[in-house]
């Protein structure tokens, strides 16, 4: 009985162990990809984007910022969906909201990275901005990593909720390294 | 209602990401926009001291306005309305400031301080 359950797992967890590696492979060459492209590209400013803001700047601390919130919504409602919030059980559409939140924060957090990846490159003068830069980086490799786990079956229950709070601290980080920081001694820009 | 909401948003982000992706490896060229490069400082002008000159150099005037140095760039703050203090400028310029990108290795300490003294000196007026 043991060894027959045994024989049924092994697959199963090959199976799975060769998902998570391709997630992890999926994510790392995302992030390779774009921290050789930022260092190779020579930084151009011929499609300076504000979306309505008055400056590139102000655009970048908005969005950036309203990705992080919905990236909490997103930490939020996975918390409750994993019936770890002292309320009652998740309500049917809170799956849904908390796809739209992640969607909306991956979609807000596109201009920002453009203007970071073709106007700006990968930087390095000084700590911040070097781990400002990795983590940028860093963060949609987690996010495709995440895309890929997501979209897998069979895989350790821990898989996700590591993935997603790997993608939340990533975003938060480089946030915290420019966003704040932008905030922190220039000031909230008025859109 | 949200699923509707959801599917759609998935289509968005898709197409989001495949055109910063086309507008990251085939240039902002693929849409009419002409390419001009930013930061890359001349290296026999990154070495005088004049103020006016580093801002120039330096690629200042691609993102900031800046009046007395004929400046309009618009990615940056207005250094007309911000009017920064020579030292508020030194320590954005040596460590960035948000995506700014810093300078402390492309310039000395006193190409430094003689860009944020320019600068508090002229910006406003």
């Amino acid at each position: 009985m043991e060894a027959s359950g045994q024989a049924v797992s092994l697959p199963q967890r090959d199976h799975a162990a060769g998902r998570l590696l391709l997630a992890a492979g999926v994510g790392a060459a995302v992030a390779l990809t774009l921290g050789i492209y930022s260092s190779v590209h020579d930084p151009a400013n011929d499609l300076s984007i504000t979306l309505g803001f008055s400056t590139t700047f102000t655009m970048k601390v908005w969005l950036s910022t309203v990705a992080v919130a919905f990236a909490v919504v997103q930490v939020l409602s996975a918390v409750w969906i994993y019936g770890r919030l002292p309320r009652r059980s998740a309500p049917a559409w809170l799956g849904t909201a908390h796809r739209i939140s992640g969607r909306l924060a991956f979609l807000v957090s596109l201009p920002v990275a453009y203007h970071c990846l073709y106007q700006l490159g990968f930087q390095h003068s000084s700590t911040r901005v070097l781990l400002h830069s990795i983590c940028g980086c860093l963060f949609y490799g987690a996010f495709a990593a995440k895309v890929v786990i997501v979209r897998s079956r069979g895989l350790p229950g821990l898989a996700l909720p590591i993935a997603g709070g790997l993608t939340f601290a990533l975003l938060a980080y480089t946030w915290l390294l420019s966003g704040l920081w932008y905030v922190h001694n220039l000031g909230f820009p008025s859109p | 209602m949200l699923r509707a909401v959801d599917r759609g948003l998935a289509l968005v982000c898709v197409a989001a990401a495949a055109l910063v992706l086309i507008l990251l490896f085939a240039g902002p060229s693929v849409i009419g926009a002409k390419k001009t490069t930013v930061y890359s400082a001349p290296s026999g002008a990154a070495r005088t001291a004049a103020g006016a000159k580093l801002f120039t150099s330096s690629g200042c005037g691609s993102c900031h306005t800046l009046k007395a140095a004929g400046a309009g760039g618009a990615v940056g703050p207005n250094l007309d309305q911000v009017r920064p203090s020579a030292s508020s400028a030194a320590a954005i310029i040596r460590s960035g400031g948000g995506p700014m990108p810093a300078f402390a290795d492309k310039l000395s300490d006193a190409q430094i301080s003689a860009l944020a003294s320019y600068v508090a000196s002229v910006a406003g007026r």
